[in-house]
């Protein structure tokens, strides 16, 4: 009986120091806020919620700016961050259908608000801010202006996708950027017979699967006379099918020939992206398909590298080749905010070239703010260029109504033998949209 | 409460015989006052959203909005059964139970009967074993990805050092092989916790039945299979049920090595009920973890009564 | 006796080299944590080139606000884990003792609750609905989702505790609550051991409720600060390590504490004479 006492005796005190401890700082925090409070007049704070992964050297140098000068500008930012991927969706989804909401929220695009967490009613219209005048309208449409209203301003950069390929590995081989696909092949090949491993796939992060197989279809919208945005609009209402889509198709099935013919790495099933980045860096491999992270993170772990990297689109059988693009991420105002003024004197100041220029420095790319400037590397320069001339296409899986399930598993359930076609790919995606579609009652599948 | 005298309590003794008295004595002495805390708040926060999830589950809803609720009656349960990778993620999960079960609960058993004497170093190799249950799952996946790559991973390298490269495999990229190897990371994981389990059970055995056992001239394997095995029959028993609805409910290991893949590879019930809801099908998510409760209760439950029968009360 | 030793020494090289395979990952984890960033993202074996140790663990402090998130998880496991002892034994007991059909019932469905998998999103609706705040929501859904367990664990050995000891109190005159805190708790030393440190590691790494409740700058847990080093498309391997051993720590030290006290033949002196 002594013992059970003494247990609870430690338990309670431990519980006391640590909340103690707990409330000393939440106390030191509070009064040393009241200070500067006090110093600057009553500067309100605003709640802001997005993924860790997004939270990188950019905020961290515009949330800096904007504490330091909160006086002036007068509101404060309050980032909390939760893990990202599907589990952070889900959270995200919930805290939408529950009205858990922060002040300012970062998500995919207002789409997706729409199609995934049915929420779109929870944000707030932003038309007529300032900023808008330093983009391009044509930008913002489709993506940020969803309805004809302007549910988010941009933030962080464009991110395109395209084959990376190491400089130094094409002129130890003798090789050349290929403009169609059987270039491609017989580069591959001048790689191979150098040493070199030509393509580098990571199918170990699931994801990176997804780029080499997603621009075949950008090909689809441009027979059908459109782009991404009307090919998507036909998908959503089922009067297209993925496995109708003959370049999709086509393109997956060329993703799996890399690998039939040998010119992919053959632990390919258990590499990750950061051997890759490991592997194009030093130039053991030729070619890495994925987005302009991939530039930035070797920036960052193999600075000294980074001018021997350059990018050009995947190449097709025509070599009528695009690029994707992804558009930013968007800020956005929820309804949830009770200084909705403030709210969007902020989002107007974040979107505006001063805010953006600090985040661009902080973290080069391509920013959608026609008056930032910032220095990009080489690779994403040449994607840059690719998508300046207008052989780029908003990315088409941002762009879907219903989910269509992850790439990934049927990529890999193709390479792997559990599918047996490119086509199946293609259905299995066809599959789970109607499965999705039929689950909302949508009239269009019967 | 005031304490009673004994010739009080004589007093106020309703007459009758004492088998009667002792029983009503016995029932109103366990009063539900002292659980009420507790089950209020198992009720409201987890019977209620129990119940909510079997309700939803009847229901066709758009997302997680509640307001678009529409019945759906068994629509949500015949979606699961017809979901492509449902064959798969049966198997899978009824592989992992078994093989995860048999092993833990073998291995666990072994050391906890090696570790149940005062040696030199037992605290500390106790302590050893039970350090992998400690380690967070995401960072249990993250090694055992580095140590399982098939060219730079260390147990492949281990094999080709010791002239065993024909053992050498594709551990968690080769879709027949994902599973089982997700199989030996949760064996290594908890495996010394079983052993905590049962060292637990063991203790409470009276070292009077050992010695008497010892006077009588019984030696070891004697001493283990008629004094601690049915003498550790309830600890074994808690074990036993534990692994099995662990392995089959299994969700976090899995998503933490493989995500269920190589493609759908290892595709487990708890995998595909979480995509469920990743994809909006919230109807079905709720509907599919119905379906698993009900499965491993008619699993768990048999299994329990069968072995709880066996057991020697104390 | 000769032959005695020999068993003993065998054992003890069959049980150390099992020990030696298990840490192995466990060495990883620490040896990696220890190393720069484009060494650590090899995840191998080999001994770091550049010893970072305070510098990473430094760094990791500081971007992850780490200490925040220990005070978090330090208040909050403490707290459930008192609470699950506290309610889960005395639910045990009495419907365990009590053998009534009602208490049956109820006993079946607390166990239930071992199958079911627990289902986050309905029960967010339900704190919502509730206006509980964040963190009180985090403490009683943990708790919530860890009852059946301690509960399950309780009962099993409550059985084994023999009714006489009940009736020899009542004798002495002891009333219910004395009768459970006197002198059956104690007996549950063993059982409640397991359950501290088993519903410590529970909740200390818990993720799948906490990441629901717990993601505002001030109120997240440890195991969620790993993702701020760790995302999708690039990670410091280093300071993911880092976290990884400093979320460990505690745990194991708690293992290492009280693992001690599970003293042997608790019940064989409280019948006798």
């Amino acid at each position: 009986m002594k013992k059970s006492k003494r247990w609870i005796a430690m338990g309670l005190s431990i519980l006391l120091t640590a909340s103690t401890a707990g409330c000393a700082k939440t106390n030191t925090d509070s009064v040393s806020g009241k200070q500067t409070a006090r110093t600057g007049g009553d500067v309100k704070t605003l709640t802001v919620l997005m993924y860790t992964d997004w939270y990188k050297a950019g905020w961290q140098a515009l949330e800096q700016y904007i504490n330091d000068n909160s006086a002036e500008l007068g509101f404060k930012l309050e980032i909390s961050k939760i893990q990202g991927g599907s589990q952070g969706d889900q959270v995200l989804q919930t805290k939408f259908a529950t009205n858990d909401l922060p002040d300012l929220i970062q998500v995919y695009k207002p789409q997706w608000v729409k199609s995934y967490a049915n929420g779109l009613d929870k944000l707030v219209d932003l038309t007529g801010l300032e900023c808008v005048s330093e983009y391009d309208q044509a930008a913002l449409n489709g993506t940020f202006v969803y309805d004809g209203k302007l549910y988010a301003v941009p933030i962080d950069s464009v991110v395109l996708s395209g084959i990376f390929y190491n400089k130094k590995a094409f002129e130890k081989a003798g090789a050349e950027i290929p403009k169609t696909w059987d270039e491609f092949l017989a580069v591959c090949e001048k790689l191979k017979k150098a040493g070199i491993t030509p393509v580098y796939y990571s199918a170990k992060d699931a994801w990176s699967v997804q780029p080499p197989a997603i621009s075949g279809i950008l090909n689809d919208a441009a027979k059908l006379g459109t782009d991404t945005f009307g090919l998507m609009e036909q998908i959503n209402t089922n009067k297209l099918k993925f496995a109708d889509c003959e370049n999709f198709v086509a393109s997956i099935q060329r993703t799996k020939d890399l690998i039939d013919l040998g010119y992919v790495n053959e632990t390919y099933l258990s590499d990750t992206v950061d051997n890759a980045h490991q592997a194009l860096a030093n130039g053991e491999c030729g070619m890495y398909i994925n987005g302009t992270w991939c530039a930035d993170n070797i920036n960052k772990k193999f600075a000294d590298k980074i001018d021997d990297i350059g990018a050009f689109a995947i190449p097709t059988p025509t070599g009528d080749n695009y690029i994707n693009m992804f558009t930013p991420y968007s800020l956005a105002l929820t309804t949830n905010c009770k200084d909705q003024e403030l709210g969007k004197k902020a989002l107007n100041f974040i979107a505006s070239k001063q805010a953006q220029q600090i985040y661009a420095d902080a973290q080069p790319g391509v920013y959608l703010n026609k008056n930032v400037t910032s220095e990009i590397p080489k690779a994403t320069a040449d994607l840059k260029k690719i998508m300046d001339s207008g052989k780029s296409m908003t990315d088409w899986e941002e762009i879907n109504q219903y989910s269509y399930g992850n790439l990934s598993e049927p990529l890999l359930n193709y390479y792997t033998g559990t599918l047996k076609e490119a086509k199946d790919v293609a259905e299995a995606l066809d599959a789970e949209t109607e499965r999705n579609a039929k689950a909302q009652g949508d009239a269009n599948w019967k | 409460m005031r304490r009673q005298s004994v010739t009080q309590r004589h007093r106020v003794m309703p007459t009758g015989n004492k088998e009667e008295i002792m029983n009503s004595l016995k029932c109103r002495r366990y009063s539900y006052t002292l659980a009420i805390p507790g089950l209020v708040l198992y009720l409201i926060f987890f019977v209620i959203p129990a119940g909510l999830g079997l309700v939803l589950s009847f229901v066709r809803i758009l997302g997680f909005d509640l307001s678009s609720a529409r019945f759906g009656g068994l629509e949500n349960y015949i979606d699961v059964f017809t979901q492509p990778n449902m064959r798969r993620a049966i198997t899978n999960s009824f592989i992992f139970a078994v093989i995860t079960t048999v092993f833990k609960m073998g291995i666990g058993l072994s050391l906890a009967v090696a570790l149940n004497r005062r040696m030199a170093f037992t605290n500390a190799l106790r302590t050893i074993f039970f350090l992998p249950a400690v380690i967070n799952t995401v960072a249990v996946g993250l090694i055992f990805s580095s140590l399982m790559h098939p060219s730079n991973g260390l147990i492949n390298a281990f094999l080709e050092n010791v002239g065993l490269s024909a053992l050498t495999k594709s551990w968690l990229a080769d879709p027949h092989l994902a599973i089982f190897s997700v199989c030996a990371i949760e064996i290594w994981k908890w495996s010394g916790f079983t052993m905590v389990i049962l060292l637990s059970g063991m203790q409470t055995i009276g070292k009077d039945f050992y010695e008497a056992a010892e006077i009588d001239g019984a030696g070891e394997f004697t001493k283990f299979r008629y004094i601690t095995f049915p003498l550790l029959l309830p600890a074994f028993n808690n074990a036993l049920i534990l692994s099995i609805i662990g392995g089959l409910k299994v969700f976090d290991l899995i998503q933490a090595t493989t995500q269920g893949g190589p493609g759908s590879a290892t595709e487990v019930f708890g995998t595909l009920i979480y995509k469920s809801f990743g994809a909006g099908r919230f109807g079905e998510g709720c509907a599919a973890s119905m379906i698993l409760a009900l499965v491993i209760a008619g699993i768990a439950l048999p299994t329990y009564r069968y072995i709880a029968g066996k057991e020697v009360e104390m | 006796m000769k032959k005695n030793r020999w068993i003993t020494i065998i054992l003890n090289l069959v049980l150390w080299l099992c020990a030696f395979l298990i840490l192995i990952p466990v060495y990883m984890v620490i040896i990696n944590s220890f190393k720069n960033q484009s060494e650590a993202a090899k995840m191998n074996m080999m001994l770091p080139t550049q010893w970072q140790i305070f510098k990473n663990y430094y760094d990791m402090i500081k971007e992850g606000g780490i200490l925040r998130g220990f005070v978090n998880s330090t208040v909050i496991t403490v707290i459930c884990v008192l609470f699950l002892i506290i309610l889960c034994s005395t639910m045990a007991f009495v419907l365990e003792r009590r053998k009534t059909v009602l208490s049956r019932m109820v006993n079946m469905t607390v166990i239930f609750g071992l199958v079911l998998p627990l289902q986050i999103i309905p029960t967010y609706f339900v704190c919502n609905f509730l206006h509980l705040t964040h963190e009180t929501a985090a403490v009683f859904v943990l708790i919530a989702a860890n009852m059946s367990f301690t509960v399950f664990l309780y009962t099993g050995f409550i059985k084994s505790i023999p009714q006489e000891i009940d009736e020899s109190a009542w004798i002495d005159g002891a009333g219910q609550t004395e009768l459970f805190f006197r002198i059956i708790f104690p007996l549950l030393q063993p059982v409640t051991i397991t359950a501290v440190i088993i519903n410590f590691m529970a909740v200390w790494n818990d993720f799948g409720i906490s990441i629901y409740f717990l993601n505002s700058a001030k109120n997240y847990t440890l195991p969620l600060t790993v993702y701020n080093f760790f995302g999708n498309h690039s990670s410091d391997w280093q300071l993911v390590f880092a976290n990884v051993v400093l979320s460990t720590l505690p745990v194991a030290a708690v293992y290492l504490l009280l693992q001690k006290y599970i003293i042997p033949g608790m019940t064989s002196g409280a019948v006798k004479g």
